[in-house]
C-alpha cells in the first residue's frame, strides 16, 4: 500500500470491480431482471449489462444519482482517508451485499426518531445477547433503544404511540453496508410512568 | 469466507505463470486484479461476463475484467470447487499481449496432461 499507484489502484478498483457488482447484488435482491432496471433508470438493457461487469462502464455521478433513485437508496460520495477503503473493502462481500430501500428502513427510521427526541441509546439487551450500551460491533447508528421516557418523547409521539412501540435493535451487515438484520427485543414498561 | 480456491499453472523450471504475469501489471492494474480475484473467490456462482467458456477451447473458460480500459483475461478451467489459471493475458480488439496466449493455453493443458508441470495455490 506504500506504492502510491497501487493504493490509488486500490481506488479505481472500487468504482470498476465494486460497483458493478454493488449494482448486480442490489438488482437481484430485489428480484429484478436487468430490463426492470432499464426500465427503472431510462437506460437501456445492454448499458445495464455492460455496468455489472467489471471495468464495463463508466459511471458518471449522474448514472450513480439514476441508479440510487430507481433503488430507492442512498448514495454516498465522499474523500476518506485510506484506512477507511481498505477496511471496507476487507469486508465487502458481493453475494451478501444488501441495502434496504426507504420503505424497507423507514420503520427503522421512525423508532430512530425516538432516539433522536431526546431518548438514551443505552439498553439492556441487544439481539446477540450483549448487554449494556450500543458499541463496538454493534453499531449506535442504527441501535435504538427502548426509550427511558422523557416529557419531550412523549408529547411528540403520545403516550399511547409511545408505549405501543418495542425496541427495535438493528446489526450491521457482515459487508459493512446499511442494516439488514432486524431483531425486536420485548422489554417490560411496567412503572416507567 | 472464500468459497473459491484459485490454483495456478507451475512450470516444470518452478516459474508460477499467473503470480509471475501479475507482477508484470502496472501497480494500478495489479491493484485491480487483485481486488477482482478478491471478491470472485467470496462469490456462490460467477455470471456471465465475469466468467465466460472460450470459443473453440472446450472446457476451457477466461476470467474478464477491465482496469484503465485495458481488458484483462486469465484463461483457465474449473476443477471441483477451485478455478485453475493457465494464462494471464490483456487484449485489445483481436490483438492479445503476450501474442500467443491461446496456443500458450493449449500448450500448457497438454503439459498438464503429459504431467509436464504442476498445479500450485495462488496466493491472494
Amino acid at each position: 500500500m506504500k506504492d502510491e499507484a497501487y493504493r490509488h489502484g486500490v481506488v479505481n478498483a472500487q468504482i470498476e470491480v465494486d460497483l458493478p457488482l454493488e449494482i448486480r447484488a442490489l438488482r437481484r435482491q430485489r428480484g429484478w431482471k436487468q430490463p426492470d432496471l432499464a426500465e427503472r433508470t431510462g437506460m437501456k438493457q445492454p448499458r445495464i449489462s455492460a455496468m455489472e461487469k467489471p471495468g464495463g462502464a463508466n459511471f458518471t455521478l449522474e448514472t450513480l444519482k439514476r441508479l440510487a433513485r430507481a433503488f430507492d437508496v442512498a448514495l454516498i460520495v465522499k474523500f476518506a482517508p485510506f484506512s477507511e477503503l481498505f477496511d471496507w473493502s476487507d469486508k465487502f462481500s458481493p453475494d451478501e451485499f444488501s441495502v434496504a430501500s426507504f420503505d424497507e428502513e423507514l420503520p427503522v427510521m421512525e423508532r430512530g426518531a425516538l432516539g433522536d427526541a431526546g431518548l438514551t441509546r443505552s439498553h439492556s439487551g441487544h439481539s446477540n445477547g450483549v448487554k449494556g450500551p450500543c458499541s463496538g460491533a454493534l453499531a449506535a447508528d442504527y441501535c435504538t433503544p427502548w426509550p427511558a421516557f422523557r416529557p419531550s418523547a412523549v408529547d411528540q409521539l403520545g403516550m399511547r404511540e409511545c408505549l405501543s412501540r418495542k425496541p427495535m435493535i438493528v446489526e450491521r451487515s457482515a459487508s459493512g453496508g446499511l442494516p439488514v438484520t432486524l431483531a425486536g427485543a420485548q422489554q417490560s414498561v411496567a412503572g416507567r410512568d | 469466507m472464500d468459497r473459491w480456491r484459485l490454483r495456478q499453472f507451475k512450470s516444470p523450471s518452478g516459474r508460477e505463470v499467473i503470480s509471475d504475469w501479475r507482477k508484470s501489471l502496472a501497480p494500478g492494474r495489479r491493484a485491480v486484479m487483485d481486488i477482482f480475484l478478491k471478491r470472485i473467490v467470496k462469490m456462490q456462482s460467477w455470471p456471465t461476463g465475469i466468467c465466460d467458456p472460450i470459443k473453440g477451447h472446450t472446457g476451457n473458460w477466461e476470467l474478464r475484467w477491465t482496469a484503465e480500459k485495458v481488458e484483462h483475461r486469465i484463461f483457465g478451467y474449473y476443477e471441483s470447487s477451485s478455478f485453475v489459471m493457465l494464462v494471464g493475458c490483456t487484449h485489445k480488439g483481436k490483438t492479445y499481449d503476450p501474442h500467443g496466449a491461446f496456443e500458450m493455453l493449449k500448450d500448457r493443458v497438454a503439459k498438464l496432461a503429459r504431467g509436464e508441470g504442476t498445479i500450485c495455490d495462488f496466493e491472494l
